[in-house]
């Protein structure tokens, strides 16, 4: 990316329900737990790591019923856009589309959160579907390449000087709000759970964007890195399955993409992984990440500190 | 000459006893112990000069048993030695039972019709086993073909078999007999290259 120190990572899978968001959130609250200055950019519309991170209760006063109550009186849609361009990442969107410096780092980049210092967000909003349609208009009208927008608005509010990592929570679809959240990235990492169906993310992403790149001569960076894949919610129950995906299969297709040259040859199969834990769902009840909860001394909370390191590792 | 005077006259003497006291003979062991001596005594004759040459010559009769299909096929006449002068003396005791016998052995070899030569038996190919590289893995099965990675794991043992699949499959699925664990192996690396090769562009 445009900053040598600041690590800008997506977080993805076609797939939903494979733990991105658990990933995400923990992940950079470890990186902040270490002193690292993080920011997590939630792009997903429904909004899971803007609702974990700054408490749902807050997500809802502040984002989701001044939104929803402006467009239900029609008159008012403006002022739902205005919260959204202001205090979401819808802002840095628009900015980048309409040229503009709307999108305010004061109220749009939640500070401090889970009681740790150096850890920031950028919510997200459901009117970030909207978003779609204005990009496909601007790239016809004013030749914007429409899987650079992100990228334009982060430099434009000179957000990636302020941190050491920015860890983006993508939504389970390859829209192109998500190639776009890809393509401001430096890496990309693919959280799955050792299945049939959760590790078709793996081939259906890394063939989109060979797609994409084929198809886009304007993209003026080359495809992310793929860092590499994290297992989560391993089972005790699942095991014999489980193990053939970990053990032969992902490996094998690891393998055989770096020998095709689809993805970097350093992509590796995190040797740490995230069993399947209560303990996740009860730091996620009180919107803290493990390492702040009470939890913090839990197996699963090792695992997540260890997977952080080894993410770390293999980004030098 | 003694001999002969001594055996007839002791068959005489047994035939004559046995007249005079059937009551006191336990038949069917005594018919048992004839029967027996016949055998034993037909055994004795020494093949005929003529007898000796018909089925001897490897021409006529290629084993012993050709031979003895031989007499039974065309005169009725089991023989049940097993040795080849047993065989040719009870020929002998039948030429003499009915001297016209090595005739119609002699007209029935000449007009005998000269078999076809047997064409020689192809013998089977034996396909040279395959030895798979020690360092084989499955992931080394992936560039087969389904149908030639089949037969490939065909011409393997299960014993080489199975060291090679690491924990590709279940312990359960590796407990499968040969024919369903190829049909697993092949179904599961089918799946997998599919899978790899899924997705846009």
């Amino acid at each position: 990316m445009a900053n040598n120190i600041t690590k800008v990572i997506s977080m993805i899978n076609w797939k939903g329900g494979v733990g991105k968001t658990t990933c995400a959130v923990n992940i950079a609250a470890e990186w902040a737990y270490s002193g690292k200055k993080v920011l997590l950019i939630d792009i997903d519309a429904q909004a899971s790591a803007s609702a974990y991170l700054y408490t749902e209760e807050k997500y809802k006063d502040e984002y989701f019923n001044p939104i929803a109550e402006a467009l239900r009186s029609r008159r008012e849609e403006q002022a739902a856009k205005n919260i959204a361009i202001t205090k979401s990442i819808f802002g840095i969107f628009w900015d980048a589309i309409k040229d503009d410096m709307l999108f305010s780092k004061e109220s749009g980049i939640k500070r401090s959160l889970a009681d740790l210092p150096t850890l920031d967000l950028v919510p997200s909003t459901f009117y970030l579907n909207e978003l779609e349609q204005e990009i496909t208009s601007a790239s016809s009208t004013q030749g914007l390449s429409p899987f650079n927008v992100m990228k334009l608005g982060l430099n434009r509010h000179q957000i990636l000087d302020d941190y050491n990592y920015i860890l983006i929570d993508c939504p389970p679809n390859l829209n192109l709000i998500t190639l776009n959240a890809i393509f401001a990235s430096d890496y990309f990492i693919i959280p799955t759970i050792p299945d049939m169906l959760s590790t078709l993310g793996l081939p259906l992403l890394i063939r989109k964007l060979q797609t994409v790149k084929k198809r886009r001569f304007e993209l003026d960076s080359n495809i992310p890195k793929l860092l590499g894949i994290i297992l989560t919610k391993i089972s005790y129950q699942l095991r014999g399955i489980q193990t053939s995906w970990i053990q032969e299969q992902i490996p094998w297709m690891l393998d055989r993409y770096v020998e095709d040259k689809l993805v970097w040859d350093k992509a590796k199969l995190f040797e740490n992984k995230i069993k399947e834990a209560a303990d996740i769902q009860k730091a996620m009840e009180y919107s803290k990440p493990l390492c702040t909860s009470r939890q913090k001394s839990t197996e699963i909370r090792i695992q997540f500190q260890n997977l952080a390191r080894e993410i770390i590792q293999n980004m030098i | 000459m003694h001999n002969k005077d001594f055996s007839i006259k002791t068959l005489n003497k047994i035939l004559k006893f046995s007249q005079e006291n059937s009551e006191l003979i336990d038949w069917p062991k005594f018919k048992n112990e004839i029967m027996k001596l016949d055998s034993q005594v037909k055994k004795l004759i020494i093949p005929s000069e003529k007898v000796n040459r018909i089925f001897s010559n490897k021409n006529n009769f290629k084993n012993l048993n050709e031979i003895k299909q031989f007499i039974s096929n065309n005169f009725n006449y089991k023989i049940n030695e097993r040795s080849k002068a047993g065989i040719l003396s009870n020929i002998t005791y039948l030429t003499i039972k009915n001297p016209n016998i090595i005739l119609r052995i002699e007209d029935i070899i000449k007009k005998r019709i000269i078999k076809p030569e047997a064409l020689p038996i192809e013998k089977k190919r034996i396909e040279k086993k395959i030895i798979p590289p020690t360092d084989e893995t499955w992931r080394d099965w992936t560039s087969y073909e389904p149908n030639e990675l089949e037969k490939y794991l065909t011409s393997l043992t299960l014993a080489k078999i199975k060291p090679k699949l690491g924990n590709l499959l279940s312990s359960s699925e590796k407990r499968l007999k040969k024919a369903l664990l190829i049909e697993t192996i092949v179904r599961k690396i089918n799946k997998l290259k599919a899978h790899y090769e899924m997705g846009p562009g």
